[in-house]
């Protein structure tokens, strides 16, 4: 290993703490702005009595100095503790680890899904004659901008209920995966099939793809040795990006489907103004996406040779 | 020099009848923001509870809700609700990411270093979420969606801004206007903040769109105007349980939110390829 | 032998009524090198690709007979094409950097035709015996020093003369008996230009046929047999080359020879006035008398941050004086543009100082600079990028204008442009609608509006064709003749640098090596490097 590449890779941890840091500061500071905080503990319904507004102030520790509360709310995120629910009275950590599994079912399915349709779709459509390439690119203008719910309702209208192959609502199982993978799919896919195609035109009309091609190859080989590994490296620094669209996507089409997960977590604490839970999901959101960043900033110098003195510097 | 002879061209932009297509749905769409009345059917309140549930037709283009609403008329008088919430929000986010982005450009290392590491902080959440912990803080509402989303949209536009007034500044057109004696303020106002400007509002365009998928996103989770306000994700929302029954209720909607996003795609793209040439 | 025979060649873009080759002909026999000279877009690479049948989708070829080593290919299949690439004729790009792929090392690069040719005869499923070793073997012909551990290397780890010499083995792996060279030597400098013309000319040598392409007659004629001029993707002329250049007989052709500012020393008929005759450019007479306009002494810069530092200039003293023209000749990296930003007061030196008729200029505060910034402006190398892209002409030039009053201003605007050249049907137009050359005299009128005493040109006909940078060249000498402005002229060609300057001062890393008279410096460079470089950019290859 470089003797710089460790610096570069202590700083990339340490950068991401920061943001980490930053996340959970911003999210501490929007529960502060929030105002009643006794008012949203105890949800709505008659107001509550000063005793028992004293008592909780004291249990929350509402009436220590700002920066204390801070303190102990780090300490707390650190330890793991991500607090306790207004709403549901249960411990958010506990909250978390019940819903989260499903929507990891869902967003992993949804990258798979999104890279093979785009992969699939460039390799077919790259390079050809006009009318192919109008189609497809009217095709990834509609993955792009149709909204994921409604193309969530639509597949639901048609194939659970006009035409029942696959289950309406809530079902477990792989078959229930099916529609709402695909719906939280689309819009990604759209958006890397045209990255990835126009990667691999733009690397196709450099000089190197002509000298590769003045030195007897094929389409073929032109493309497997050469130009899809050019066509790849956007799309690798995109993973930070998909990972954004899916969760943010994952919120509605949990909704949609009445899929149990943390997307409709969010959305009904969201609702009921329940900050504890709101704050842990988008930290972990931030998290989630800090940890993708990072391991694209670490592997990328492996596909592209340019950036390995880059980063040793 | 040569080797650029052999290009392939250039993926062309969609062509100027998609682009004239794209701003006609966008016309369209303004004027049934502001006369809503030429356009509807029907009250849109107006409930009859002898015509519930009825399939598109003549008489009801989209069909009727569960209240014997007309869902065309609805629609109609959702684009106002819908489109102000989104233009509001894209106003917002690209008024506030200007102001930072240029902020971050022109104010010397201190204040862009510590700018742009709240906009990294920022840009890790995915943008509806963002949305969504802003909603939790000042509640739902029409107005406080907009606000939700056009605040969540600022760290992008600040990136953008500050990336691109950056450019500008290390231009040599900008070099050149320093060698001719122009101070600091003439040549930020003459070449800086409109070269800046342009792509900025091409990009808005884009984000236009969105912001309208955005805020029915969460009036469909149920933050948005609270009932029985006509807005398309509100009526997707209450559609959306009733599918079996009757699918037109929540696929209208759904499909007028396409279009319009479509439409500001369409047009943000055209604008986009154009400004480049 | 004849290699190739190409009869009546026309091809045209799908859709445009113009063909961009319009019925070219020529032969290329086996150890003959045949150049193709034109400017951009005059035709000269689809002609080389035609051989290649890469072309491009959008194109239609026709041509009466088209023989490659005793093929007649113009009935090729693909697979055909495929087989004749790499093995038959080889192609050698631009610029290594981006024509061999950058994430892959050299070593497979240059394999690569050798695997294909291998896969396709059937010779061998998997990789053919000894290929490493005829990698390494091509290497060491193409003089990569050391290249067992080279072929492990990637192009950006190479410097731009082994890049090169990294292509042109991946050319040679499969053993083809032509080589067509596109621009090979372009993105060089003088002396790896020399080195890598010297290799092809030991293909050449090996028996081979050798098609060089370039815009460059002065690159090509040392190394060419025939020389074929080609404009608007027709042939003008064809001829041997010593004849071409010292007779040439196609209007086109003179222009293109006349634009060589150095003949060659050993061909005395072309230069009656002597190797150390006076540039015919330089009109005016500079006044050795009075203040320097510029006075630049002992400026030294380094950038980057501890532990990381590169010099970019050592002690740099020089003076420009009124009505003179001070030349900078260097290569990419020398320092010249650096030298530059600190005359202009753009940049602050770290050493040294920099004086503006003899009153401190580098040392002064931006704000005291600027009232007596209209005397001294710049002239960037490339003016689409030194222009607002919204702006029209009447805009960029107004910038610099600084008569009050819209009529005075609009006369002025309207005086400026004629004085460059260009009529006022000019004013509303924007630059990218106007050719390379109308807008570096574009750039010329902004920088002459604040009356300057002083013009830093920054390579500002380097991205121009040769015939455009004389008519550039030519408006820049009248220019000072009239105005008696004084001009620091910064450029990597010597050939540039002699027909517009007095004084000539040498670069290399941050240091003038060599300073004194254009004239002197020419006909007796002292330097070593300068004795070198002036070699390289005007002896024939043997």
């Amino acid at each position: 290993m470089r003797p710089g590449l460790g610096r570069h890779i202590l700083l990339r941890l340490l950068s991401g703490v920061f943001v980490l840091w930053g996340a959970a500061t911003l999210c501490f500071l929007t529960v502060s702005l929030r105002g009643d905080t006794v008012g949203a503990i105890l949800g709505p319904g008659q107001p509550p009595t000063p005793e028992l507004r004293r008592q909780i102030i004291a249990e929350y520790g509402l009436d220590d100095p700002w920066l204390v509360q801070y303190g102990r709310r780090l300490r707390e995120l650190l330890t793991g503790d991500l607090g306790w629910s207004y709403q549901r009275d249960q411990p958010v950590a506990r909250l978390l680890a019940d819903q989260i599994g499903p929507t990891l079912q869902l967003a992993v399915a949804a990258a798979l899904l999104s890279v093979l349709l785009a992969v699939a779709a460039t390799l077919l459509t790259a390079g050809r004659g006009r009318l192919v390439r109008a189609a497809v690119s009217g095709l990834e203008l509609l993955a792009v901008s149709l909204p994921n719910f409604w193309v969530g309702t639509v597949l639901l209208a048609l194939f659970s209920f006009t035409f029942p192959i696959f289950p309406a609502v809530g079902a477990p199982g792989p078959a229930g995966l099916v529609l709402p993978a695909f719906a939280l799919a689309l819009p990604a896919a759209g958006v890397l099939a045209q990255v990835m195609r126009q990667e691999l035109e733009t690397a196709e009309t450099r000089p190197f793809a002509v000298s590769v091609l003045a030195r007897g190859a094929g389409l073929f080989h032109l493309r497997a040795r050469h130009t899809l590994r050019h066509a790849a490296l956007p799309v690798v620094t995109l993973s930070g990006w998909v990972l954004g669209s899916l969760a943010g996507g994952a919120v509605l089409i949990e909704n949609i489907f009445a899929r149990p997960g943390l997307g409709r977590l969010l959305a009904s604490a969201a609702a009921s103004r329940d900050l504890p839970v709101v704050t842990a999901i988008v930290l972990l959101s931030a998290a989630a996406f800090v940890v993708i960043n990072l391991v694209v900033d670490l592997l990328y110098p492996l596909i592209d040779p340019r950036l390995r003195a880059e980063a040793a510097r | 020099m040569t080797a650029t002879t052999f290009t392939a061209r250039r993926a062309p932009a969609a062509g100027r009848p998609v682009f004239a297509a794209g701003l006609a749905v966008l016309a369209l769409a303004l004027l049934v923001v502001l006369f809503p009345a030429l356009f509807a059917t029907h009250d849109p309140d107006a409930t009859d509870f002898a015509r519930t549930f009825q399939p598109p037709g003549a008489d009801h283009f989209f069909g009727t809700d569960q209240l014997g609403r007309d869902v065309f008329s609805r629609v109609v008088y959702g684009a106002r609700v819908s489109l102000t919430i989104a233009l509001g929000a894209t106003a917002i986010g690209v008024l506030g990411g200007m102001l930072l982005g240029l902020l971050s450009a022109v104010g010397g290392r201190i204040v862009d270093g510590v700018l742009m590491r709240c906009v990294d902080v920022l840009l890790a959440f995915p943008e509806l979420i963002l949305a969504l912990l802003v909603v939790a803080v000042i509640g739902g509402g029409a107005v406080n969606i907009a606000v939700a989303i056009g605040t969540a949209a600022i760290p992008a536009y600040a990136r953008v801004v500050r990336g691109q007034a950056g450019t500008v500044i290390l231009s040599e057109y900008v070099e050149a206007a320093r060698v001719l004696g122009v101070r600091r303020s003439v040549y930020l106002a003459r070449h800086v903040v409109p070269n800046v400007a342009g792509p900025v509002v091409v990009l808005a365009s884009i984000g236009g769109g969105t912001a309208i998928v955005t805020a029915a996103g969460l009036s469909l989770l149920g933050l948005g105007p609270p009932q029985p306000t006509a807005e398309w994700g509100a009526m997707l929302a209450e559609g959306k349980d009733l599918l079996g029954t009757a699918w037109w209720i929540a696929v209208f909607p759904g499909m007028t939110v396409a279009l319009v996003v479509v439409a500001f795609t369409l047009v943000g793209r055209n604008l986009q390829v154009r400004s480049l040439r | 032998m004849t290699l190739v025979q190409v009869e009546n060649l026309t091809l045209r873009f799908a859709g445009r009524a113009k063909p961009a080759v319009d019925g070219v002909s020529f032969e290329i026999q086996a150890g003959e090198c045949l150049a193709l000279v034109g400017e951009s877009g005059a035709g000269k690479s689809l002609t080389a690709r035609a051989l290649f049948g890469l072309t491009g989708r959008n194109t239609e070829v026709s041509a009466r007979a088209l023989r490659i080593d005793g093929h007649d290919v113009t009935a090729f299949t693909e697979r055909q094409w495929q087989a004749l690439r790499g093995a038959t004729v080889g192609m050698v790009l631009q610029d290594a950097m981006v024509s061999l792929d950058p994430l892959r090392r050299i070593g497979d690069e240059i394999a690569e035709p050798i695997h294909i040719h291998a896969r396709r005869r059937g010779l061998a499923r998997g990789a053919p015996a000894g290929v490493a070793e005829r990698v390494i073997e091509l290497l060491r012909q193409v003089g990569v020093p050391d290249p067992e551990a080279r072929r492990g290397s990637y192009p950006h780890e190479l410097s731009g003369g082994l890049r090169q010499r990294a292509l042109i083995a991946s050319a040679l792996a499969a053993d083809p008996a032509l080589i067509v060279a596109d621009e090979p030597t372009t993105a060089l400098d003088v002396i790896v230009q020399e080195q890598i013309l010297r290799l092809l000319g030991d293909a050449k040598a090996a028996g081979r046929g050798l098609l060089l392409i370039s815009h460059d007659l002065g690159v090509v004629s040392r190394l060419a047999d025939r020389v074929a001029v080609m404009k608007d993707g027709a042939i003008v002329e064809t001829g041997p080359a010593a004849a071409l250049v010292s007779a040439p007989t196609h209007p086109y052709t003179r222009t293109l020879v006349d634009a060589l500012p150095d003949r060659r020393p050993a061909d005395p008929a072309a230069r009656p006035n002597g190797t150390a005759g006076p540039a015919a450019d330089v009109k005016t007479v500079p006044r050795p008398d009075g203040t320097p306009v510029l006075t630049v002494t002992g400026v030294g810069k380094t950038y980057g941050t501890a532990g990381r530092q590169r010099r970019a200039l050592h002690n740099v003293s020089l003076t420009v004086r009124p009505g003179e023209t001070l030349g900078i000749v260097g290569e990419s990296g020398s320092g010249k543009s650096t030298l530059a930003r600190i005359a202009l007061g753009l940049l602050p030196p770290d050493e040294g100082d920099v004086l503006l008729h003899g009153k401190p200029w580098s040392s002064i505060p931006e704000r005291l600079r600027r009232s007596r910034r209209a005397t001294i402006q710049l002239i960037h190398q490339n003016p689409t990028a030194a222009f607002d892209p919204r702006f029209t002409v009447a805009d960029i030039v107004g910038e610099g204008v600084t008569e009050r009053g819209r009529t005075a201003r609009r006369a002025r605007i309207t005086e400026l442009l004629r004085q460059v050249g260009l009529d006022e049907d000019f004013l509303t137009r924007r630059p990218h609608h106007m050719s390379g050359g109308q807008r570096q005299r574009v750039a010329i009128a902004r920088a002459l509006a604040p009356r300057p005493a002083l013009l830093i040109c920054d390579e500002p006909v380097s991205a121009l064709d040769v015939s455009i940078q004389a008519q550039i060249l030519d408006l820049l000498a009248d220019l000072q003749h009239e105005t008696g402005v004084a001009m620091l002229f910064i450029t990597h060609s010597l050939s540039v640098v002699r027909r517009i300057s007095h004084r000539v001062a040498i670069m290399k890393d941050g240091h003038i090596l060599e300073e004194g008279p254009t004239a002197a410096v020419f006909a007796a460079p002292r330097h070593p490097y300068a004795r070198q470089l002036l070699a390289a950019s005007l002896l024939p290859v043997p």
